[in-house]
């Protein structure tokens, strides 16, 4: 499988970046490739131009700031999953995404905004509260990873908009991802990522996500509410965990890897491997 | 016919061969033999190749002004083709030949003569319509690209039952069955089931499965004059040649086929495909040497693939165990196509395995429309003993009896198909003795459920031929400075062979074995050896070798004794050095001797002989096998895996333990993930690649051991070896799936055992599990 | 489409090559065909299979999922690399050892991923060389003697004389 023919070029900053996007009508950005290099092999897309912004040395990096963590968009899988500043959560999901190589090369801003349905990272911005920074020809703007990923590859990024950066509150106590995974690629069948406060022996805070279950990441509102105010042990993550299909309604999808109705089974399962896992980090 | 060499692989032969080199009077390896080279670990001779990326294999044929060639392949289940217009791909730049039936030869016909080369009938989806040769491999997609077809589509049929329908969509004109059934019955099995005090009826299918070799299939053909060159990656490179020069109607000393080295086969490459003599056609066409590689998708859809089963299966027997009757009606689901004898023989594990008097099988072939099968690793076996060894351990359970237990009671000492003795009746025997002693069978203590994780254990036994048998031949020249060339017309395809046949010879020839080289995958340098297939070539192609090492050192003894003024029987070969018997003054390095020769040089020729023709040779084992189920989720975590099995003299434990290994990780990818899954709406093969078929990955593997069984069998060859190639896969699968029973005593019958069939059990037993406890206890297993 | 070829400038084992290429051309292919250096394998080129795996400035990463345009100023690293003069990286040495491969397919591929693992963690526990392999598939079934192969060649980084002495009273 070969790509179609297409140009290339090759941006070294954010304004020759978008001077070359509004160039070259139709063109797609490249930064890792890990998602478009295969979709241009099973030809699904013929832009006719690449742009690889991969070379932007301002989308790069993890910088600290006071009560959060600044991720640039073209920060590879590999250094969050080593960067010591950010929460657990995100660095042990970062760790598991596919092998080595994708780690190595694939890109936190590619990745969501690829915004695949059975990818990590979607579902643990969103449990996280992280913030998507944008940034188009016209400025910059910020969006919510809740309101961020909107559908089935599908993201609030606007023609000629690029993901810059997303920040990521460190102050939201302890977080965890826990997934089934395709053994091959080692997408997401089922991921849930969590992130809980313990206050006087009872949860205070709570953020859960789940990912692979349904069009994009899905947070899980009355998993939430079931574990504040609660003592976190095995039998209120357990009764919170089974809220999960409050949450997801009917909006299940199924594929070769798992039916519908295997992923809705096992859902809770995960969602309480995290929440546990985040618990004990809440410490 | 090459069909015919592919059977004697697989059955081994009980007619007499024409001999074309004197074979008798050899001297064998007996039980009391002391060796030097065989029997130790040995590695790889063409490791350093391989680890330094050297290693050349048909996909890195480079030639100048090569052309890369690509298939447009049907997107039909089955189709018509209305019209081809390739005059927009031929106009591309880059591109040098194209060919589809528009052009090609009318004349060429494959698939049994049910398929032209280029046929105007699509019957799969992944079935040849047209090729193209261009400069680069993204030209020629490109070219393919601009091929214009108009295709009539046709009602297709995907689905077995559905194929056997009488009003079903006909795959062939003459309908969706293969041939007449094939039957087998001995004793009387109805009257057999009658007598049974237990009958164990049940259905079990295994999967569609492909083999996914790493290198694809395909090759580098050059077509020069009158001479043409395939670099083949192939299993066989005298049949392909066979095949290649009787399809384009060339003497076969006009076609050279070489493998070097090849990146797995499985059984896939055990027979041309199409492609190869498109490739050559596109050579012609072009005057260019022209690299045909399938991709990926081609790989899954059009190479081959292990047949679907479906068979039902009735058990007869008495209070005591003793079955009293075995039968099995068995449907083989073929694909669109037989490549040529190539569907499984899943009857005959049925028929062999245990002793019964009553035995009846039935099996069918059907068509569909989807990519047609080839043999795949004990083919037949894998599917049988999937079905045979889940019913003798449902049996057991309805007996209450250790599956163990039941197996011993029902062992065979016997060929009860042709009512002869086996050569080593005591093998299975060895094999059980040894697996479940490593295992700890008897003692196994069901460690305590933890949260939603059961344990149990399982055991499954198989057979397999794996003889070898004639014709193969080698040569061994001694060179002038003492070094060594064998040459032989066999290929290594990962197994080892190059390594497994130097040790032969180094052994033979008391030379250490840096001093020998193989020399194989080549037409046009060595003599004929069969196809490696069937798990014969260390037992086809090392005899061969042993009698050409000891011809050889027969010559070399005989100048020896010249030189030392010795009669030749008092000389012997030790470390490099002749030295006469008794006298450790009295000696001359080999070198030595065959420095006062040369440039005259010593050649020995050796052909493999005969098997025994008083007794069967076939090879056992078996494997023990403990789980670990989450009845949560539905995963199956295979732990740990004990398995014995007799390969008659083992010349390089190292080899056996790599076979052995790999045998049972793909047992473990055929037991829980692999599956080709093919939507029977629109035909089409879902998970045509490497992400969404599931092939076991390093995490996936169990803790692994191979407990040695080795019993030379002198029956079958003087070095008393026999095959392991493909037997270590056979158990594993049924192994499994008896120890998800006894863990959760739910009953799986369908391979692969996915996460869902196993909850969708679970949920409909679930009132009767009781998840503080395990569901039963073993009997004899206290 | 226009689809120029781009002057290319790719450093290859220490070696710089200067490629007139096809923007679609792959990392993989160049090395394949422009470069003949064929000893990194094409499996799926679709980044599931690990077969193609090289460095690229030290780490691993699928060469069928790279542009080659896009690897200019990068220092690749493929098998054949590896090995100084006639002295073998310690992971080829125990490659052979531990008779972890068999058709030799993958290997190339196993051995780039487990040299990236070296280069990032001298001293890997096993779990570290399990995961550094998880994304190269072996349909031989060599896996378990891929990770000793991996566990006797980070000994050897990490402890060459114990290492040797090891090896000498076998």
């Amino acid at each position: 499988m070969y790509p179609p023919k297409f140009d290339y070029y090759r941006a070294n900053s954010l304004s020759e970046a978008f001077s070359l996007m509004q160039e070259h009508g139709g063109a797609k950005v490249i930064a890792g490739g890990h998602s478009l290099i295969p979709s241009l092999k099973l030809r699904l897309a013929d832009p006719g131009a690449l742009i690889d912004i991969g070379r932007i040395g301002e989308l790069k990096g993890i910088t600290a700031n006071g009560n959060s963590t600044r991720i640039g968009a073209l920060t590879t899988h590999a250094i969050v999953a080593a960067a010591k500043n950010l929460p657990q959560g995100l660095t042990e999901a970062a760790g598991w995404i596919g092998d080595p190589q994708v780690r190595n090369r694939g890109t936190v801003g590619g990745n969501i905004a690829h915004a695949d349905p059975a990818s990590d990272l979607p579902t643990v911005f969103t449990a996280l509260g992280a913030t998507i920074n944008l940034t188009g020809p016209g400025g910059e703007r910020s969006v919510a990873a809740q309101d961020f990923f909107t559908g089935l590859f599908e993201t609030a990024l606007q023609e000629g908009e690029l993901v810059s950066s997303i920040d990521v509150p460190t102050n939201g106590g302890g977080s965890a991802y826990a997934k089934l995974f395709n053994p091959a690629s080692r997408y997401a069948v089922v991921g849930c990522a969590a992130q809980v406060k313990v206050e006087n022996g009872v949860c205070s805070a709570a953020s859960v996500a789940v990912g692979g279950l349904t069009s994009h990441a899905t947070k899980a509102n009355a998993v939430e509410a079931a574990l504040l105010g609660k003592p976190l042990n095995e039998a209120t993550i357990a009764a919170a965990a089974a809220q999960i299909s409050q949450d997801l309604g009917d909006d299940v999808m199924g594929d070769l890897h798992a039916s519908a109705d295997y992923r809705r089974s096992i859902a809770p399962i995960y969602v309480a491997q995290a929440l546990t896992a985040a618990a004990s980090r809440a410490g | 016919m090459p069909i015919q060499h592919i059977k004697v692989l697989r059955n081994g032969t009980d007619e007499e061969e024409l001999k074309v080199v004197e074979t008798t009077g050899l001297p064998t390896w007996d039980a009391d033999t002391k060796f030097t080279v065989v029997g130790r670990p040995q590695s790889r001779l063409e490791g350093l190749e391989k680890v330094t990326g050297r290693a050349r294999y048909s996909y890195d044929v480079r030639l100048s002004g090569q052309l890369y060639a690509a298939v447009l392949r049907s997107p039909y289940p089955h189709a018509r083709i209305r019209h081809i217009d390739t005059t927009k791909a031929e106009q591309l730049p880059g591109v040098h030949a194209i060919l589809s039936s528009a052009n090609a030869p009318d004349d060429i016909t494959w698939y049994e003569e049910k398929s032209k080369l280029f046929d105007k009938t699509l019957r799969f989806i992944g079935d040849e319509v047209a090729a193209v040769a261009a400069e680069s491999e993204e030209f020629a997609q490109d070219a393919l690209r601009l091929i214009e077809v108009a295709y009539e589509p046709l009602p297709f049929v995907i689905e077995v039952e559905a194929a056997l329908q009488p009003d079903a969509p006909r795959v062939h004109d003459k309908g969706n069955r293969v041939d007449e059934p094939t039957i087998y019955e001995r004793g009387n099995a109805a009257a057999g089931l009658r007598e049974a005090d237990v009958v164990i009826e049940q259905t079990y299918t295994t999967q569609t499965a492909v083999h996914n070799s790493l290198e694809p299939h395909g090759c580098t053909a050059f077509w020069e004059g009158d001479q043409l060159t395939l670099w083949e990656s192939t299993q066989g490179i005298f049949e392909t040649r066979e095949q290649v020069a009787e399809k384009l109607g060339l003497p076969e000393h006009h076609v050279r086929v070489v493998k070097e080295h090849m990146g797995g086969g499985f059984g896939s490459k055990q027979v041309p495909w199409k492609q190869t003599v498109i490739a050559a056609l596109l050579s012609k066409q072009s005057g260019h040497p022209v690299q045909l590689m399938l991709d990926r998708e081609a790989e899954n859809l059009a190479a081959g693939n292990r047949n679907a089963t479906v068979q039902r299966v009735r058990l007869g027997a008495k209070r005591d165990g003793t079955l009293t009757a075995i039968l099995a009606d068995i449907q083989v689901v073929v694909g669109a196509y037989m490549v040529g004898g190539e569907a499984s023989e899943v009857n005959g594990m049925y028929e062999r395995l245990y002793r019964c008097p009553n035995v009846r099988t039935e099996q069918i072939g059907v068509y569909i429309n989807a990519g047609p099968c080839v043999a795949f690793r004990a083919p037949g076996h894998v599917e049988a003993a999937f079905a045979l060894e889940a019913a003798m351990d449902e049996l057991a359970r309805a007996l209450q009896l250790d599956p163990l237990t039941l197996r011993n009671r029902n062992y065979s000492e016997i060929d009860q198909k042709k009512e002869k003795p086996l050569s080593m009746p005591n093998a299975l025997q060895v094999c059980y003795e040894r697996a479940t002693a490593a295992f700890g069978w008897q003692t196994y203590q069901r460690p305590a459920p933890t949260g939603p994780k059961r344990r149990g254990i399982g055991i499954a036994a198989h057979e397999w031929g794996g003889s070898g048998q004639p014709p193969a031949y080698a040569w061994i020249k001694l060179n002038g400075d003492g070094t060594v060339d064998v040459v032989t017309g066999t290929q290594d395809i990962g197994t080892g062979a190059r390594t497994g046949l130097a040790q032969v010879a180094a052994e033979v020839l008391g030379l250490p074995i840096e001093q020998i080289s193989v020399h194989l995958g080549d037409t046009a340098k060595g003599p004929y050896s069969p196809t490696s297939a069937g798990s014969s070539t260390q037992a086809s192609v090392g005899p061969a070798v042993f009698a050409a090492a000891v011809e050889a050192k027969r010559q070399l003894l005989e100048v020896a004794a010249k030189l030392l003024e010795e009669e030749p029987e008092r000389l012997e070969i030790r470390d490099g050095v002749v030295m006469v018997e008794g006298e450790p003054e009295n000696k001359l390095t080999v070198a030595e001797v065959t420095g006062r020769l040369a440039p005259h040089m010593i050649i020995g020729q050796g052909a493999r002989g005969p098997n025994a023709k008083d007794k069967t040779i076939r090879t056992f084992g078996a494997q023990c096998v403990e789980v670990e189920v989450d009845v949560e989720t539905g995963e199956i975590t295979v732990l740990r895996v004990v398995a014995a099995h007799d390969c008659g003299r083992i010349i390089n434990p190292t080899m056996v333990d790599s076979q052995v290994f790999g045998g049972i990780t793909q047992g473990v990818g055929f037991a829980l993930t692999e599956e080709r899954i093919v939507d029977e709406k629109r035909g089409l093969v879902l998970n045509a690649n490497l992400e969404e078929y599931k092939i076991p990955t390093v995490a996936d593997i169990p803790q692994m051991t191979n407990v040695p069984v080795n019993l030379p069998d002198l029956a079958a060859n003087p070095t008393g070896v026999k095959g392991i190639g493909e037997p270590p896969l056979v158990p594993t699968a049924p192994a499994i799936a008896n120890a998800v029973f006894d863990a959760i005593g739910v009953r799986l019958r369908h391979a692969p055992l996915s996460r869902r069939q196993l909850l969708a059990a679970l949920a409909t037993q679930a009132e009767s599990i009781d998840k503080s406890a395990p569901p039963h206890t073993q009997e004899g297993q206290s | 489409m226009s689809s120029k070829r781009l002057l290319t400038t790719l450093a290859i084992n220490g070696i710089e090559h200067e490629l007139a290429l096809e923007p679609r051309r792959t990392l993989l292919d160049a090395l394949r065909h422009d470069l003949q250096l064929t000893g990194t394998k094409k499996v799926c080129d679709m980044g599931d299979c690990g077969a193609c795996t090289v460095l690229v400035d030290g780490r691993a990463m699928y060469a069928c999922l790279l542009l080659a345009v896009d690897c200019t100023d990068r220092q690749i690293t493929t098998i054949e690399g590896l090995a100084q003069a006639d002295e073998l990286d310690p992971l080829q040495q125990a490659f052979i050892e531990a008779d972890a491969f068999q058709c030799g397919f993958c290997t190339a591929g196993q051995i780039m991923s487990l040299k990236g693992l070296l280069n990032e963690t001298p001293a890997p526990n096993d779990d570290q060389i399990l995961r550094a392999v998880t994304g190269n598939l072996c349909r031989c079934g060599a896996y378990r003697n891929i990770l000793k192969a991996g566990r006797l060649a980070a000994d050897q980084v990490a402890h060459p004389e114990e290492a040797r002495h090891a090896d000498s009273t076998h």
